[in-house]
């Protein structure tokens, strides 16, 4: 693909992103609540986002690539002990498992 | 994490909240993220306008990295704007779900479509968590401040990462970069609603299943299967009388 090429799969991209967005708008407005279709979609949403931090966990692209799979299940163990730990303090067991994992780069 | 007292009538409180949720962990974390963005489209030959653009419009990362990672393997126009379509169909569950529990803060539903630009892992993923606090009509302003400073924050990550990730030790850079992933992970391990809780493990139990199936269609295979099991298995437990 061209930069010329890239810019037009950028547009047509933004265009298709919200194209989403706009269509989960029309569609909220059909359905209730309380109905389990709401349930089933709300399901979904998160099971496509556990997917999604799964991917990026076992199966990185770009940088992460070249990390090892332990080294990343590690760190996020990590993340999840210090943040129960602390009384649920996100900043402070988000920043441990990110340094955690910056340590075993170096180990390597 | 603190549950703060809320006053019924005045939406400054819940506008409050918002800015203080945000400009903790969720800024810190787009920051990164998209300065490990702003760091890839710099080494993709691409300029800074192709950059912020991106981060400003889309306001997806997965699409956006899709996009650019398929602009440097030299893929088909067809093949970008599939990838980009696949990256952020959760959007439309998402804001399915999410649209529902604010509308009735919303007085003119077309305001619906702009306010939806903002709805992204992050808000979506706080915005469900801390809207059992509110009145119905406070919550779409604890969304939008909360969405105005991840917006601000994701637009400065793009730049820095442009600018000066290249002056960063690669390995500090690979911790930002997983900084974001590691900050997911919390959040989805601390999900409380059992519910919710049943369809993350499906949804990351199918995930690697289907990414052997298809890598293109992996991430939906898996959402819309691992979503569906969930949900027959919560339906099937709450009929037992178990919750």
């Amino acid at each position: 693909m061209s930069e010329w090429m890239a810019w037009v799969a950028l547009i047509l991209g933004i265009l298709v992103s919200f194209a989403w967005r706009v269509a989960g708008v029309y569609v909220s407005d059909k359905i209730n609540p309380q109905e389990p279709i709401f349930l089933w979609i709300q399901s979904v949403a998160y099971a496509l986002l556990a997917a999604l931090v799964a991917r990026m966990v076992v199966f990185p692209s770009g940088p992460l690539e070249d990390t090892l799979l332990w080294h990343r299940l590690f760190a996020g163990i990590v993340a999840i002990i210090i943040f129960y730990l602390t009384r649920r303090r996100l900043l402070i067991g988000v920043s441990f498992g990110a340094l955690v994992f910056i340590g075993l780069q170096f180990m390597e | 994490m603190r549950v703060f007292r809320i006053h019924k009538t005045f939406h400054i409180d819940a506008i409050k909240l918002g800015f203080i949720d945000a400009s903790k962990i969720p800024s810190v974390a787009l920051i990164t993220s998209m300065m490990s963005y702003g760091s890839l489209v710099r080494e993709s030959g691409l300029d800074f306008g192709f950059a912020i653009i991106s981060t400003a419009l889309m306001w997806a990362l997965p699409g956006q990295i899709a996009l650019v990672e398929l602009h440097t393997a030299g893929a088909t126009l067809l093949a970008a704007v599939f990838a980009i379509a696949m990256a952020n169909a959760r959007f439309f569950p998402m804001t399915a779900t999410m649209v529902p529990l604010f509308i009735k803060g919303v007085e003119k539903k077309r305001w619906l479509y702009p306010l939806s630009h903002f709805i992204t892992f992050n808000s979506w993923l706080w915005v469900v968590r801390r809207f059992p606090e509110f009145e119905e009509t406070q919550r779409v302003w604890y969304f939008l401040a909360f969405g105005c400073i991840c917006y601000i924050s994701g637009l400065i990550g793009t730049a820095l990462g442009y600018f000066i990730s290249q002056f960063l030790p690669p390995s500090l850079m690979l911790g930002l970069v997983y900084l974001v992933v590691v900050y997911f992970i919390v959040m989805l391990a601390d999900i409380r609603n059992s519910r919710a809780l049943v369809s993350v493990i499906c949804g990351a139990i199918a995930c690697p299943v289907f990414h052997f199936v298809s890598a293109d269609w992996g991430i939906l295979l898996a959402g819309l299967v691992g979503g569906t099991v969930s949900f027959f298995i919560i339906n099937k437990y709450k009929k037992l009388g178990i919750n």
